[in-house]
C-alpha cells in the first residue's frame, strides 16, 4: 500500500452538478482535475448511463463546463461553457447532441434559468456601469489584456461602504449583475432590469411571464443582505417575507404560491416557505430538530458548485438535504433516503430516480443513483478508485460530554501501527460551521500518513447542533477552550497511544483564531499553526470585510474602537511557548493578511525564542485550501506537516 | 493667458543626479525624464557647456564614473557594466559582471575598477508553470519598500576588474557608501558599521567610531588615506558630517566649527533616487566641498579638516544645491537650482554660477513660479522661532484667495525654498500654498529636530501657529477657505488635524499613518520594541489605538480623499482601509474618497507618470469641489 502525501492531491478528480436527463435513463456530472502548469482546475461535463456504464465527456469543449440544466421537456441541455474568454451559454440538442453557443455577452454569463416551455433563458450577466459597451458582444483578446490590465494596474476609486470582498479577492468593480431574456432559438438577449444592484439566482413563474431574482444593493446594515423581487411585465415587485432571506436557491412556484429559502428565528435554522397569494406562509420542512438546508458543513471537497439545496422533483416531491448532530440526510418528503456517507449534492428525481454525490473519509465524492421505488443504490462512478492502492483509513467517532448538558462530538484517526504517536487537534472555521461524519477530509489522511494521530470535533459554539448550541458566547469564551481540550483528554484516555506530551494544534479562520488563543491560555500544545487566522480586531476592522456586515452607524466611535482593541488575544502573547507557524493568503479580504503579518511581528518581537514562520500566498484569498491553485493548497498542507514534524517528532527529554 | 504649471509638466522635467568629474574638468551625470511610457535614465558627458548623451542602449543607464586618467567613462546598463572611450568616441560592454549578477555600484582603479554585484536567491516555479512562489519569513524586517513587498533577498559581491573578475567580498548584505583608499590596497564600505577591506587579502576590519554610517552616500577619502569624510547617524534626527579615521591609531574627538545643520537627507527634493555626490574632495589638501542644509536650506559648504577637527564655511550661493563634484581650475561642479529651477549641472566659482545645460528645463518660465515668502513665528509655547514658507497665487482680482496648509513627511524632512512643483501646481490653480517646518523638521540642527513632540499634538500646535502668522500677515488669504493635506507624516497630521481642530475646510490624507498598530505589525519597520515599555500587552494596543488619528474619526466633519498606494511597505495600505472605513461608516453622508494604487510604494513620485498624474488631479480636483467652492 502506498502512503499518501501532500502531492497527491493532484490525483483526486473533484465531482459536482449531477444531473437526470428527464426520460431518466442519463445521469450527468461536471468531473474537475488540475492542471500542473496554472495550478487551476479543469471542469468537464460528463454523462454515462444510468444504470451504470462508461463515462464521456457531453461536449466538445475542452476548457471548462458548469451549471447543466434541461429544458422542461428534455430535449435540450443548457450549460455555461468556456471557448473564449468567459464562460457563455450553451445549448445542445439533447437527441442529435449538436451544441452551439447561444450568449455572446461581453462579460459572460453567470447562471440562469430555462423557462418551463424551452423557448427562452432568463441569464445573469455582469454589466460594467462606467462602460460605453455593448453588453451583448464578445470582448477581444485586445479588449480583454487591456482590461486586466487595468483591473491589476489602474486606480482603484471608491465613495462607497462596502468596496471590496473575499469573494472578489478585493475590490469590488463598478459593476452589477443584470437579467436578460435570451431566445432559445435565436439567441436574441433583451435586457430586463438595469439597476445599481447585483441580481441573482434567477428562477422563472410556471407561466413563464414571471421573473424571481434576488438583489444585493449595498445598505449600512448588512451590505450583503438580499431582496427578493418578481419581474413581471417590465415592472418590479419587491417581495418581502416574514423571514430573513436565504439566498442558496433560486426560488420556484408551486400549490399556486412561490417557495423560498429564509431563516426562521423560533426554529434557528435555514427552511423552505411557500407564500401564498394571500400573504400566508407555510414551513416546508418537517419540523425535526435537524439543521436547516444549506448545512455548514466544513470539507476539503467544496470544489465545484454543491447546488441548490433542495429540488422539486418531476413526481411533486421535496428533496433537500439537512444535517444534524454529525449526519448528513438527503431527505425526500421527510423521508430519509441516505445511509451513510458525505453527501455533497444531489439532483432532483426524475422517473423515479435520483442522483447524488457521496463522500466517505478516504474517498472524495463519487456519484450514485438511488431507484426510489425499490430504494436500491448504484455506485456508478470510480473516478477516485486510484485511492485504493493507497492506505487510508476512516476515523473513530469520540463523543464528549460539555458543560450545559451538552455532548461533542468528535473523531480520532490513528497512524498505522500501534505505536505511540504525536497528535494534531485540527480545528475548524466558522465558527458557525461544524465537521460531519464521512466527510472526505485530505489532509487528515496526509498527516496519519506522516504518522500524526488527528483529532476534530465540534465543540460547543459550532453549527450542526442546533441554535443553542451555536451561541456566538461559547465560541469566543472559554466554552471552546475547554471543550477542544476536553476532547483532547478524551481521545488521549481513549487512544492511550496518543501521546499528550506531543500534541499540536491547527485550524483555519476562527480555527486560526482558536489555534493561537489555546497556545496563550494553555502550554499543552507543543506546535501550532494558525491558517488565515484573526488575532486582533482593533486592526481588522476596516482591512477585513467583515465589518461590512457586523459594522453598523456608530454613535461612539472611540469606545467601539477601545472595545476592539482589549479583544485582541495578543494581550497573552508572553504565554507563548508554542513554535507558530503563520500561513495566509496575500489577497485574503475576510482575515487581512496584516493579521497575519502582525501575530509573526508580535511573536519576532516579544517572544524571540519561539521558532516562528510566516508564509504568505501570493494570489489567494480566504478560501486557499479549498479554492486555491493547486500548487499552492499542497505547498499549504506540506508546510503544516513539516512544522509538526519538525516539533513534534522527537520525544520530549 | 498665462498656463502656469500644471500637473503634465511633471513629465517634460528632466532631473539630474550622480554627479561625477573627470581630472580634465569634463563632468559626467545621469539624466532621468519620463519618454516611451517609462522613466529612462541617461547617462550624459558634457564638456563645457556640451552635453553628450553616451548610452548602450539600456533603459536603466546609472553610476557614471570617470577613470583616473579621464580617458574612459565607466557607467552601469540595465545591470551590466559599460565603457565609453572618450578618444575613440566608442561605447561597449564589458564582461566583467558574472552570470546571473546584476552590477549595482562601479569605482575606478589606476586599473581597471572595483565593483559590487548582486544575484537574487529566490525559489523559482518548475519549468514552463507560471507559478507565483510563495513568501516566507522567519525574521523582522522581511519587508521592503523598495521591493514592493517582501524583501528580495540577494547574494552581494564586491569584485575587482583588471581584465579578470576577482570576487574579494561575498555577502548578503550590500556594500554601501564604498570608497577607494589612495594606494589601491584598501576599500571603505558601511554596513551596520564602517569596515576596511584588504582588496589583496579579503581581510576585513571594523573601524571604530562614535557614530553609525547615515546612508549609502559615496565618502570623501583624504590625499593621504587617513580618513574619510562619511554621512554618519548620531543621536540626534539630523544626517551629519563626520571625519571617519582608517588607520588604527586612537584619535581624540574633532573639535567641529560652525557646524551646518545636516546633510539633505530630509529635504524634499525631486530627485531621482540613484545615488548623490555630497562630498567633493577640493583643490587644496584636506579641503573637501560638501553639500549641506541650515535653516531648510542645502547649500555648498566647504570643509577645512585640520588634525584637531574640522572646519565649515558656508559659501555663498544664491539658490540651492543639491549635489557637488571635484573641484577644478574652474570650480566646484554641482546641482544647481531654486525655485523656479530643478537641480540642473552647473559650475560655482566664488559665489558666481554658470549653467552647463541651459536648456534641460527651458519649458519653466519664472513668471509661472510664485518665489517663497519666507514666514516666522514664535512657538505657543515660546520656545522656538518657527519657519515656512507661502506662496502666493498671481491672482489680480484683489478677491480672497484660498490656502492650502500642506505639511511634508518624515517628521525628519523639511520644506526647502528650492523647485516644488506640487506647490506650484497647486499656486497655479489660484491656491496660496503653506509650507510649515515645525518642530521635528530637520534642516536646522538636532534641537529643531527632536521629534518629541511630532506625534502629540505639538508639532500641530506648530503648523496652526504658523497657520495664524500667515493669515495674520497676509489679509489676501481666506481663513474660511483653507485645505489640509500631506504625505506620509504630512498625511498623518492631516488627518489629526481634521479630528482634533475645524479649522480646515477640506483634507487629503495621502499615504498616511492612521493607525500606528499597522506600522508596529505591518510595515518594513515592524518590530521595533515599542511594547517593551508596556508590562501589558493590551495597555499597548488600546494606547496606541488611543494615539492614532483614526480613534477621532468620530470628529471629523470635512470632506477627505485618502490616497495610498497598495504596494507601500513603510505606511501600509491597511491605515487607508481603515481610515476610510472609520469615516464613511461614523459620516455616511460627508463626502469621503478612497483611492488606491496597485503599483505605487511609499515613494510614489517616482512611480509611473499616469499613476502620479491620476493622484495630482484627484487632489487638486477635491480641493477645488471642496475648498475653493465652499
Amino acid at each position: 500500500m502506498k502512503k499518501i502525501c501532500e502531492e497527491d492531491l493532484r490525483q483526486v478528480v473533484w465531482l459536482s452538478c449531477p444531473l437526470l436527463s428527464k426520460d431518466g435513463k442519463e445521469a450527468l456530472y461536471i468531473r474537475a482535475e488540475s492542471d500542473y502548469k496554472t495550478g487551476k482546475n479543469r471542469p468537464v461535463l460528463m454523462q454515462m448511463p444510468v444504470r451504470g456504464g462508461e463515462a464521456k465527456p457531453v461536449s466538445s469543449l475542452t476548457q471548462m463546463q458548469a451549471l447543466p440544466r434541461f429544458s422542461e421537456d428534455g430535449t435540450k441541455l443548457a450549460f455555461l461553457g468556456r471557448d473564449g474568454l468567459f464562460p457563455q451559454l450553451w445549448l445542445m440538442d439533447w437527441t442529435t447532441k449538436t451544441e452551439r453557443q447561444l450568449t455572446h455577452f461581453r462579460w459572460g454569463v453567470q447562471d440562469y434559468a430555462w423557462s418551463p416551455d424551452g423557448k427562452s433563458l432568463v441569464v445573469e450577466a455582469k454589466r460594467v456601469r462606467a462602460a460605453e459597451e455593448n453588453p451583448l458582444s464578445e470582448m477581444t483578446a485586445e479588449e480583454y489584456a487591456r482590461y486586466r490590465w487595468q483591473l491589476d494596474h489602474g486606480p482603484r476609486m471608491t465613495e462607497r461602504l462596502m468596496y471590496k470582498l473575499d469573494e472578489a479577492y478585493g475590490f469590488l468593480e463598478d459593476a452589477a449583475q443584470q437579467l436578460y431574456q435570451v431566445d432559445a432559438a435565436t439567441g436574441e438577449a433583451q435586457m430586463l432590469t438595469d439597476g445599481a444592484f447585483d441580481c441573482f439566482l434567477p428562477g422563472v413563474s410556471l407561466d413563464g411571464r414571471g421573473v424571481y431574482f434576488y438583489a444585493r444593493k449595498e445598505c449600512r446594515e448588512g451590505s450583503l443582505r438580499a431582496v427578493l423581487y418578481r419581474w413581471r411585465g417590465g415592472r418590479m415587485e419587491q417581495l418581502s417575507t416574514a423571514h430573513t432571506l436565504a439566498p442558496v436557491m433560486p426560488v420556484f412556484e408551486r400549490d399556486g404560491g412561490f417557495v423560498y429559502a429564509g431563516i426562521s428565528q423560533e426554529r434557528g435554522r435555514t427552511e423552505l416557505f411557500l407564500r401564498l397569494p394571500d400573504g400566508a406562509e407555510i414551513a416546508l420542512l418537517p419540523d425535526d430538530g435537524m439543521e436547516g438546508i444549506d448545512p455548514a458543513v466544513i470539507g476539503d471537497d467544496r470544489n465545484g458548485t454543491m447546488g441548490a439545496p433542495a429540488a422539486l422533483g418531476d413526481d411533486g416531491s421535496l428533496c433537500y438535504l439537512t444535517a444534524h448532530n454529525g449526519k448528513t440526510f438527503l431527505s425526500q418528503n421527510g423521508q430519509k433516503l441516505s445511509a451513510d456517507g458525505c453527501i455533497q449534492g444531489f439532483s432532483a428525481p426524475c422517473q423515479g430516480r435520483l442522483l447524488y454525490l457521496k463522500s466517505f473519509p478516504d474517498h472524495p465524492g463519487e456519484l450514485y443513483c438511488r431507484d426510489l421505488n425499490t430504494g436500491v443504490d448504484i455506485r456508478l462512478t470510480h473516478e477516485n478508485d486510484w485511492m485504493d492502492a493507497y492506505a487510508m483509513a476512516r476515523p473513530c467517532p469520540v463523543t464528549v460530554p460539555a458543560e450545559d448538558d451538552m455532548t461533542v462530538h468528535g473523531y480520532v484517526l490513528l497512524p498505522e501501527g500501534n505505536d505511540a504517536c504525536p497528535a494534531v487537534l485540527y480545528v475548524h472555521g466558522g465558527p458557525e460551521c461544524f465537521f460531519v461524519d464521512d466527510m472526505f477530509f485530505f489532509e487528515a489522511q496526509s498527516l496519519r500518513a506522516a504518522g500524526f494521530a488527528v483529532l476534530w470535533c465540534n465543540p460547543r459554539g459550532s453549527a450542526g447542533y442546533g441554535p443553542a448550541f451555536a451561541e456566538g458566547k461559547y465560541a469566543y469564551g472559554d466554552a471552546a477552550v475547554n471543550d477542544l481540550t476536553g476532547f483532547v483528554d478524551a481521545c488521549a484516555a481513549r487512544y492511550p497511544r496518543i501521546d499528550v506530551s506531543r500534541l499540536g494544534v491547527t485550524g483555519g479562520s476562527y480555527g486560526g483564531y482558536m489555534t493561537n488563543k489555546l497556545t496563550l491560555v494553555t502550554d499543552r500544545f507543543r506546535a501550532a499553526a494558525a491558517q488565515r487566522t484573526w488575532i486582533d480586531p482593533a486592526t481588522s476592522y476596516g482591512t477585513g470585510d467583515m465589518g461590512f456586515i457586523s459594522g453598523s452607524g456608530q454613535t461612539d466611535f472611540r469606545t467601539y474602537m477601545l472595545n476592539r482593541a482589549k479583544g485582541s488575544i495578543l494581550k497573552d502573547i508572553n504565554k507563548l511557548t508554542a513554535p507558530t507557524l503563520i500561513l495566509h493568503g496575500e489577497k485574503d479580504v475576510r482575515c487581512g493578511v496584516e493579521q497575519a503579518d502582525q501575530l509573526f511581528n508580535a511573536i519576532r518581537a516579544t517572544r524571540p525564542e519561539v521558532p516562528c514562520r510566516l508564509v504568505i500566498f501570493p494570489g489567494e484569498n480566504h478560501n486557499i485550501t479549498r479554492e486555491g491553485l493547486m500548487h499552492n493548497r499542497i505547498r499549504h498542507m506540506l508546510e503544516i506537516r513539516q512544522w509538526m514534524e519538525k516539533y513534534l517528532k522527537e520525544e520530549r527529554p | 493667458m498665462k498656463r502656469g504649471i500644471v500637473p503634465e509638466d511633471y513629465g517634460r522635467l528632466t532631473r539630474f543626479s550622480s554627479l561625477t568629474r573627470a581630472r580634465d574638468g569634463a563632468v559626467a551625470y545621469v539624466k532621468y525624464f519620463w519618454r516611451e511610457d517609462a522613466w529612462q535614465r541617461r547617462v550624459c558627458l558634457n564638456q563645457q557647456g556640451k552635453e553628450t548623451e553616451i548610452s548602450l542602449g539600456g533603459s536603466m543607464e546609472i553610476l557614471p564614473a570617470f577613470s583616473a586618467d579621464g580617458k574612459i567613462l565607466y557607467f552601469l546598463s540595465d545591470g551590466s557594466i559599460a565603457a565609453h572611450d572618450r578618444e575613440t568616441g566608442d561605447t561597449r560592454a564589458i564582461p566583467a559582471v558574472p552570470d546571473g549578477f546584476e552590477a549595482v555600484d562601479l569605482l575606478p582603479l589606476l586599473n581597471g575598477f572595483l565593483f559590487v554585484c548582486r544575484q537574487e536567491r529566490r525559489e523559482t516555479a518548475p519549468e514552463g508553470c507560471d507559478w507565483q512562489m510563495s513568501l516566507v519569513a522567519e525574521s523582522l524586517r522581511y519587508r521592503s519598500d523598495a521591493d514592493h513587498g517582501f524583501t528580495k533577498k540577494y547574494v552581494y559581491q564586491l569584485c575587482r576588474y583588471d581584465g579578470k573578475t576577482r570576487v574579494l567580498a561575498q555577502g548578503e548584505k550590500p556594500y554601501a557608501a564604498l570608497a577607494v583608499l589612495p594606494g589601491e590596497e584598501k576599500a571603505l564600505y558601511a554596513q551596520e558599521k564602517f569596515c576596511l577591506l584588504n582588496l589583496e587579502n579579503g581581510g576585513v576590519r571594523e573601524l571604530a567610531a562614535s557614530f553609525r554610517p547615515g546612508g549609502d552616500i559615496r565618502p570623501a577619502v583624504s590625499a593621504d588615506g587617513r580618513y574619510a569624510i562619511v554621512a554618519a547617524r548620531t543621536e540626534g534626527a539630523e544626517t551629519a558630517l563626520r571625519r571617519l579615521w582608517l588607520d588604527e591609531q586612537k584619535h581624540p574627538a574633532d573639535e567641529i566649527e560652525n557646524e551646518p545643520s545636516g546633510l539633505p537627507n530630509g529635504v524634499y527634493m525631486d530627485v531621482s533616487p540613484e545615488k548623490k555626490s555630497w562630498f567633493a574632495p577640493g583643490l587644496e589638501r584636506d579641503t573637501f566641498f560638501v553639500v549641506a542644509c541650515q535653516d531648510h536650506r542645502p547649500g555648498l559648504w566647504r570643509l577645512t579638516v585640520s588634525p584637531d577637527g574640522l572646519r565649515h564655511e558656508e559659501m555663498s550661493v544664491r539658490g540651492l544645491v543639491t549635489e557637488a563634484a571635484a573641484e577644478q581650475a574652474d570650480g566646484v561642479a554641482v546641482l544647481y537650482g531654486h525655485a523656479a529651477l530643478p537641480p540642473e549641472p552647473a559650475l560655482w566659482r566664488e559665489g558666481a554660477v554658470s549653467a552647463l545645460c541651459a536648456d534641460a528645463n527651458s519649458f519653466i518660465s519664472t513668471e509661472d513660479i510664485s518665489p517663497y515668502l519666507p514666514l516666522s513665528a514664535p512657538s505657543q509655547d515660546g520656545r522656538a522661532e518657527l519657519t515656512g514658507y507661502l506662496l502666493m497665487p498671481k491672482s489680480d482680482e484683489g478677491k480672497k484667495c484660498p490656502l492650502l496648509v500642506w505639511v511634508h513627511g518624515g517628521p525628519a524632512g523639511c520644506w526647502s525654498p528650492g523647485f516644488n512643483i506640487e506647490a506650484q501646481f497647486a499656486v497655479s490653480r489660484g491656491y496660496a500654498v503653506l509650507l510649515p517646518n515645525p518642530r521635528g523638521s530637520t534642516g536646522r540642527g538636532n534641537a529643531y529636530a527632536d521629534p518629541e513632540h511630532a506625534f502629540d499634538g505639538g508639532a500641530a500646535n506648530d503648523v496652526l501657529t504658523l497657520l495664524d502668522a500667515a493669515l495674520r500677515q497676509h489679509i489676501c488669504l481666506d481663513g474660511g477657505r483653507v485645505g489640509i493635506l500631506g504625505g506620509s507624516y504630512g498625511g498623518y497630521m492631516a488627518a489629526w488635524m481634521e479630528g482634533n481642530t475645524d479649522r480646515f475646510q477640506a483634507a487629503v490624507v495621502i499615504k498616511a499613518v492612521t493607525n500606528w498598530l499597522f506600522i508596529h505589525f505591518k510595515s518594513s519597520q515592524a518590530g521595533q520594541p515599542v511594547f517593551d515599555e508596556y508590562r501589558d500587552f493590551q495597555d499597548f494596543l488600546v494606547d496606541t489605538v488611543k494615539q492614532s488619528p483614526v480613534f477621532m474619526a468620530q470628529d471629523v466633519k470635512i470632506p477627505t480623499l485618502i490616497i495610498h498606494g497598495e504596494a507601500d511597505q513603510q505606511v501600509p495600505v491597511e491605515n487607508a482601509h481603515q481610515y476610510y472605513t472609520a469615516l464613511k461608516d461614523c459620516h455616511p453622508d460627508l463626502p469621503v474618497k478612497l483611492l488606491l494604487m496597485p503599483d505605487c510604494c511609499h515613494g510614489y513620485s517616482r512611480d509611473a507618470l499616469p499613476d502620479y498624474l491620476l493622484i495630482q488631479r484627484e487632489t487638486l480636483d477635491w480641493l477645488d469641489r471642496y475648498v475653493k467652492g465652499c
